[in-house]
């Protein structure tokens, strides 16, 4: 575990010397990702399905806000729409203006979610994302975990919507948005989705705001265990598809995705918790301290100066930092100072 | 010289000011009901345009049934329900706009005092150099 702990400390380190052109690449690779899965998805029109156009689309996502790549997701989705035919363009256009209005504009900052949830889902490990976002997030973000996966289905719809269209006697304009809208909205696998998915949001975020040990531990194992569990209800009651082996592996790799980022935003050391009782004028406080997960420094810059002393160039001293020793009575100190100004 | 106390909130300031508080320091410029009952204004549109969206969606799903018992649909009742849905859609998005915007205005009024605040600390810190 002090492994992964060190791995993270190099890993933050490396991030904090190089953010700029960190965040340029993530959003690079994010953009691209998104719009390589959109093209090999639904590659019907040629310009939107073009490398060059999308890596030139990426570059711009990668120096703007993270907010812009989704909205560009949505004009080559629909772009590509319009290549499969008017009607299937309108559907499209008109379901993101009906998620924009009723859903996104509460929730602007889940852009990631819109992004990462479909191709969460297209990957087969769709619980990883509410799970990780419940962990930080809050209930509001159902509100994107709803839309993306709606515009997962959206995009499956408009992938199948060909051989759909070629079983059609009668193939009119009425014929195809009824094919169209019925492949959407009548669909019980995105109606089971939505619900769980939610559902996996809700019960992280719920768990982890509960103040018994490792409930954020918990609250990942339970999140990822609902997902399969409800997509076995859905196969009895509802009839819905049902792959067991895939939708393991999908909460296997869930559980250890979340547990990696929870190393990044909240690691703690329970043996060292502390509960407190204390009282002013108007309260009664009862707080419970935990301390964060400390890594000796001195570890890390011994083993970042090992191999240059290996290689036989000029030794470099070691940069021995006096080690952050987590001190109970320190602890408690700060505490008392910190109630003395309430 | 430089003043380094000076510089720090300066670039603290700066950055208020071209990031989360540009919005924040445009809402505080309205009265809160006046802010409320603008962004509700502009909900009640937007929701009426979601609702005649919804309806159009809806019909393309329903559309076999539809043309089916056209004949013996009670129109009056149809479009009653149809109200009566547009009605229920309103309240339930104009409340939660509603609460949305009185958050936002609380939470911009909170960050714009925190940045009052800093405008004078940075006002004593010139007073100080000039004195």
């Amino acid at each position: 575990m002090s492994g992964m702990q060190t791995l993270r400390e190099h890993m933050l380190a490396f991030y904090g010397k190089y953010t700029t052109a960190v965040r340029i690449i993530f959003k690079f690779l994010l953009a691209f990702a998104a719009f390589y899965w959109i093209r090999s998805v639904i590659g019907y029109q040629a310009i939107p399905s073009n490398i060059f156009v999308l890596l030139v689309l990426a570059l711009f996502c990668s120096i703007l806000t993270v907010k812009v790549t989704p909205v560009i997701c949505g004009c080559l989705l629909t772009a590509q729409a319009f290549g499969l035919g008017y009607e299937a363009g309108a559907i499209t256009v008109v379901i993101f203006l009906l998620l924009l209005i009723l859903f996104l504009r509460f929730v602007p900052n889940d852009s990631l979610i819109l992004i990462l949830l479909p191709m969460a889902m297209a990957l087969g490990a769709p619980e990883a994302v509410p799970v990780c976002f419940g962990l930080k997030r809050k209930p509001s973000s159902i509100l994107s975990v709803s839309s993306a996966v709606l515009i997962y289905y959206l995009i499956d719809t408009l992938h199948n919507a060909p051989a759909a269209f070629k079983s059609l006697t009668d193939a009119g304009m009425t014929e195809r948005l009824g094919v169209l809208t019925n492949g959407i909205f009548t669909n019980k696998d995105m109606v089971l989705n939505l619900l769980t998915l939610s559902a996996v949001l809700l019960l992280v975020y719920a768990v982890r705001k509960l103040s018994f040990n490792h409930s954020w531990f918990v609250a990942v194992i339970l999140g990822a265990l609902l997902y399969p569990l409800m997509e076995i209800l859905g196969y009895f009651v509802l009839g819905t598809s049902f792959l067991p082996i895939p939708v393991f592996i999908g909460t296997a790799v869930s559980i250890a995705v979340a547990l990696a980022l929870m190393l990044f935003i909240f690691d703690v050391n329970y043996a060292g918790s502390e509960s407190l009782q204390f009282e002013d004028d108007d309260y009664y406080y009862y707080v419970k301290a935990i301390p964060k997960v400390a890594v000796k420094k001195s570890s890390v810059s011994e083993r970042v100066s090992m191999p240059k002393s290996e290689a036989g160039s000029e030794e470099v001293p070691s940069i021995r930092e006096k080690p952050t020793v987590v001190n109970d009575r320190e602890i408690k100190e700060k505490l008392e100072d910190s109630l003395k100004n309430l | 010289m430089v003043d380094e106390a000076r510089m720090e909130v300066m670039i603290r300031l700066a950055e208020y000011e071209s990031g989360s508080g540009k919005e924040a320091i445009t809402i505080q410029k309205y009265h809160r009901r006046d802010y409320i009952a603008l962004d509700m204004i502009k909900n009640f549109f937007l929701i009426t345009i979601a609702y005649l969206l919804l309806l159009g969606l809806a019909a393309l799903v329903f559309m076999s049934a539809l043309t089916g018992s056209l004949n013996i649909i009670n129109l009056t009742a149809f479009a009653a329900w149809i109200l009566i849905g547009y009605i229920l859609m309103l309240a339930v998005f104009l409340t939660i706009s509603y609460f949305h915007a009185s958050r936002r205005y609380r939470e911009a009024r909170k960050s714009v005092r925190e940045y009052e605040s800093e405008l004078k600390k940075l006002d004593v810190l010139y007073r100080r150099k000039s004195s």
